[in-house]
């Protein structure tokens, strides 16, 4: 009967008490941490697959540029 | 911030007032004493605030502009106990409020929120709230006023003010464009943000799928919901933390920035600017009323305008070009907004401040036991009120005698310039349209023994279309 009563005290108690943040005085909200793991996520990965589409646009550019500059210096000469 | 009484302590040698809507952080609070605005820290902020100031963080915020300046001070019996440190600011010449502003002024109080954002993460500080209410606009912009706002990054964990951000800023701002700019006035109902759902509900489907709003609205409302279900009272389980990097944060901030910046407003209420262009007399008469306005500045010199029923501020300009700080109120939120479009920017004309208010139902005292936030009377008195092409209005639309908006001119500042338009003018006549003779008294002899009970007559003006301009002054009673 104790041993419930104490278990059951911590439970409740001990989150509150852990889960404390030092540094918010304001109410974060739950919901709004959760979501911004899932939004971060986009967003790291957006900022990737542009750095990637960059980099494939320009290896292209390069291939395609190299075949007509190479292509006018054989003419010219 | 005059007339911000809460509590008034009896301090060594004078009284010292504590700033009425400086409660909530536990880290600091905001009190007057001898016309000085003084800010003192308390032992629980002292750790975040030592931190942000010897890692140069204060001094670079404020060298961009974005934060008040603050000076280290030294404090005695009179500061609040548990003060660590105290600092002192310089005064914001007129508190504002969200529900106040025009559409614009919110935006740049959004995005000035995500350019500290900017500036404090790569030297591992955030803001620890993001509330509306710690922007304030000085006649020269926008800037942070909650210098306890800065702390420290806590590794790996979502930015503790983003749920903030999103009610105050994005979910106002997205309902003003895409619903109705009328419902900014919602703010004061939502005195800390508007719930997102109430704003989803009103978006526009073809505005939901793009993806910031997607995201930061209605995702992250359906999460709110969720996580609200989640919680039963009954079984507390220690809830599994979210982790966001450091990149993860500067994407988020960056998103948050493209979304607002994207949300733009289309001002379709021309009504009131095209009123400029069909003026009902001359322009040498506007000429002349120009210069009246102009030579009556001049010789008050006040320090504050209030100018009521502004429209497009051409008045309130005439009055800052002099010195002074203008506030312009009108009912219009296309106005407000034009006006503050002309003024802001580096470019525009310094000390002008634009606020959106229906002078017949001004703001009102809001807030914890109404007093957090001040109504508009206990924000005065101002030097010099203008009320041109006013009273007309009040009487004949909005049916409230002359000798009570007498009386109310009365408790808002010292001198009054108030323009009589005869009821003959058109632009009268127009407002009686429906009505003929079922009004309250208007008229010229009216006016003068209602104002006369309150006021002397200075000096005064006649156009030659017939309307009047009274410079008044306060009798002493």
């Amino acid at each position: 009967m104790m041993l419930k009563l104490l278990i059951l005290t911590l439970c409740t108690v001990l989150p509150l008490i852990l889960v404390k943040n030092a540094y918010a005085y304001i109410d974060p909200g739950t919901g709004s941490m959760i979501i911004q793991a899932v939004i971060a996520a986009i967003a790291v990965a957006s900022v990737s697959i542009g750095i990637f589409w960059r980099r494939l646009r320009a290896f292209f550019e390069r291939l395609f540029g190299r075949n007509s500059s190479g292509g006018d210096d054989s003419d010219a000469n | 911030m005059s007339g911000c009484l809460a509590v008034t302590v009896v301090g060594a040698m004078t009284r010292m007032q504590i700033n009425a809507g400086s409660f909530r952080d536990p880290s600091g609070q905001v009190f007057e004493r001898d016309g000085r605005i003084y800010r003192s820290v308390f032992r629980h902020g002292v750790k975040e605030f030592v931190a942000a100031r010897d890692a140069g963080v204060y001094d670079k915020l404020i060298a961009d502009g974005l934060l008040v300046p603050h000076e280290e001070v030294d404090f005695g019996d009179w500061a609040p106990k548990d003060t660590v440190f105290c600092l002192t600011h310089p005064r914001i010449p007129m508190v504002s409020y969200p529900w106040e502003w025009p559409f614009s002024m919110l935006k740049d109080a959004a995005l000035i929120h995500l350019d500290a954002m900017e500036a404090l993460m790569p030297l591992g500080f955030w803001l620890r709230d993001a509330s509306a209410f710690n922007a304030q606009f000085d006649g020269d912009g926008v800037c942070l006023i909650d210098t306890l706002s800065v702390g420290r990054r806590a590794s790996d964990s979502p930015w503790v003010a983003y749920g903030q951000f999103c009610s105050h800023f994005l979910a106002p701002l997205a309902l003003a464009a895409y619903g109705d700019v009328r419902t900014l006035s919602l703010w004061r109902n939502y005195i800390d943000g508007y719930p997102l759902d109430l704003v989803v509900r009103f978006l526009p489907f073809s505005r939901r799928y793009r993806p910031g709003l997607f995201m930061h609205l209605i995702l992250h409302a359906r999460a709110q919901k969720m996580a609200d279900r989640k919680e039963d009272i009954g079984k507390i389980k220690p809830v599994k933390k979210a982790k966001v990097s450091d990149r993860g944060l500067i994407g988020i901030v960056h998103s948050l920035y493209k979304t607002i910046e994207g949300i733009k407003w289309k001002r379709t209420s021309e009504i009131w600017e095209e009123y400029g262009e069909i003026r009902t007399y001359q322009a040498e008469e506007v000429a002349k009323k120009s210069d009246y306005v102009d030579k009556v500045v001049k010789r008050l010199q006040p320090k504050v305008v209030w100018d009521l029923g502004a429209n497009t501020g051409e008045f309130s300009l005439i009055a800052a070009s002099q010195g002074a700080f203008v506030v312009s109120i009108d009912s219009d939120p296309g106005c407000t907004e034009y006006l503050y479009q002309k003024v802001a920017g580096d470019k525009g004309v310094k000390g002008v401040l634009p606020l959106t208010m229906d002078l017949a139902n001004p703001s009102p005292g809001l807030g914890w036991n109404s007093q957090e936030r001040l109504s508009l009377r206990d924000r005065g008195p101002a030097d010099l009120i203008f009320a041109l092409a006013l009273i007309h209005h009040l009487v004949l639309s909005c049916c409230v005698p002359l000798g009570m908006i007498a009386e109310w001119f009365s408790g808002l500042g010292e001198h009054l310039l108030v323009e009589f338009i005869p009821y003959s003018d058109p632009m009268v006549q127009k407002l009686l349209r429906n009505r003929s003779d079922q009004h309250l008294p208007y008229s010229l002899d009216v006016f003068r023994s209602s104002f006369g009970g309150f006021f002397d007559f200075v000096d005064h003006m006649t156009l030659q279309n017939g309307r009047t301009l009274y410079l008044c002054r306060l009798r002493n009673r």
